[in-house]
């Protein structure tokens, strides 16, 4: 991005802005569990996360932030903020409510991204886990839904920590593979 | 803060944990620093969130109540720092006749251009004097702080022309990042009639 006669970082052209737009975009499902965890709400967290990516967009066809490294901390810092302010705005609804005798919101759901998965993709996966080998099934499952330690795990399992690692990798990549994908990889939303 | 590198990340049971909400709050605070830059983590958490799904787990636990108030702990000082400035930002002068309330939603942008706004921006006794003319369709002002890296540090609206902000009060800054201030006229739609140039403030 060049700078004009008075120094200001001039507006990005256009196919640079739709790169911009494209990228911080591809962002969004990580700003939603980033944003989910602090506000148990699958609708609060689109808002936050739609906010965000706003104010990235702005600011980096702005040329406000010059170093793509420093993308991941102003998203940090912004969806912080924007998460701080729905908070605070969502005490003061209590707050009113509770003025004029009104019953408070309903609890938030416990699991605030679940319509995230699919079922028909939940069910992909259940069947997957299902063709794995009982000890590949066994460390998934004490890793992802009792979610163990390594060590508590390595313990349970009566072997080292390395080996745990090891075995998860190992179920993980044929998890993967029985499901198509290749590890590592992002898949499309 | 401590950095999370990828491979920490992928050898250990990170996400597991993150997911399970049984992360101590500085480390999911570090995780999800790096994660938003990461995309081999990134996939991890989507990998991770889907088999806890098919097995009848919720996708993501959110965090405890002891830190469901965003940014307790570790950025607690970010926090306090922050109500501190607003309120020396309101009462310094003493020109403010009541403290304005938080921004509770976005401002739109009209379509096509709004007028400019003429900022002025002078030192006062306890920090920066932000001034501006009233503009006839503004019903309120935004005043938006951030760093010359980007960071937003400070976002409020007042009905009042003229506001002091202290420098000292707000989070420290690497050396050489300075602050940088605008103001945006609102109209009672919300929506931006007016806007001023960027202004570096002073002795930031």
């Amino acid at each position: 991005m060049g700078n004009d006669s008075l120094g200001r970082p001039s507006p990005p052209a256009p196919s640079e802005a739709d790169r911009i737009v494209r990228e911080v975009e591809a962002l969004r499902e990580r700003l939603l569990y980033f944003a989910a965890r602090r506000l148990r709400s699958f609708a609060d967290a689109e808002d936050v996360a739609q906010e965000t990516i706003r104010r990235a967009i702005e600011a980096l066809q702005a040329g406000r932030i010059e170093k793509p490294a420093s993308l991941p901390s102003f998203l940090f810092q912004t969806a912080l903020h924007v998460c701080q302010r729905r908070y605070r705005s969502a005490g003061r609804e209590v707050k009113a409510l509770r003025r004029f005798g009104a019953s408070t919101p309903e609890s938030a759901p416990d699991d605030p991204l679940g319509s995230l998965i699919s079922e028909e993709r939940r069910t992909a996966v259940r069947e997957a886990l299902g063709r794995l080998d009982a000890e590949d099934r066994e460390i998934l499952t004490l890793t992802f839904s009792e979610a163990l330690p390594t060590g508590d795990l390595a313990r349970r399992l009566g072997t080292t920590e390395g080996n745990v690692r090891v075995r998860r990798h190992r179920a993980l990549g044929r998890l993967a593979r029985l499901l198509g994908v290749t590890r590592g990889t992002p898949r499309e939303p | 803060m401590r950095e999370i590198d990828c491979t920490r990340a992928d050898e250990t049971d990170l996400v597991a944990l993150y997911l399970a909400g049984k992360l101590p709050e500085n480390e999911a605070e570090a995780f999800e620093t790096h994660y938003l830059g990461c995309e081999r983590c990134a996939a991890a958490l989507r990998e991770g969130g889907e088999i806890r799904a098919a097995l009848g787990k919720p996708v993501l636990v959110s965090a405890p109540a002891s830190a469901e108030a965003p940014g307790r702990g570790q950025n607690v000082w970010t926090f306090l720092a922050a109500a501190a400035a607003v309120a020396a930002f309101f009462y310094g002068l003493g020109h403010v006749a009541q403290r304005p309330q938080l921004v509770t939603d976005s401002a739109a942008f009209r379509s096509g251009s709004v007028d400019s706004l003429a900022l002025t921006v002078t030192a006062g006794p306890a920090g920066v004097v932000l001034e501006w003319p009233a503009h006839p369709e503004a019903q309120r002002y935004r005043i938006e702080v951030v760093r010359s890296d980007g960071l937003p540090v400070l976002e409020s609206e007042t009905g009042d022309r003229r506001v002091e902000l202290a420098v000292v009060d707000l989070p420290p800054r690497p050396e050489g990042v300075h602050l940088i201030a605008t103001i945006e006229a609102l109209d009672d739609t919300r929506q931006v009639v007016a806007k001023s140039r960027r202004e570096t403030l002073p002795g930031s």
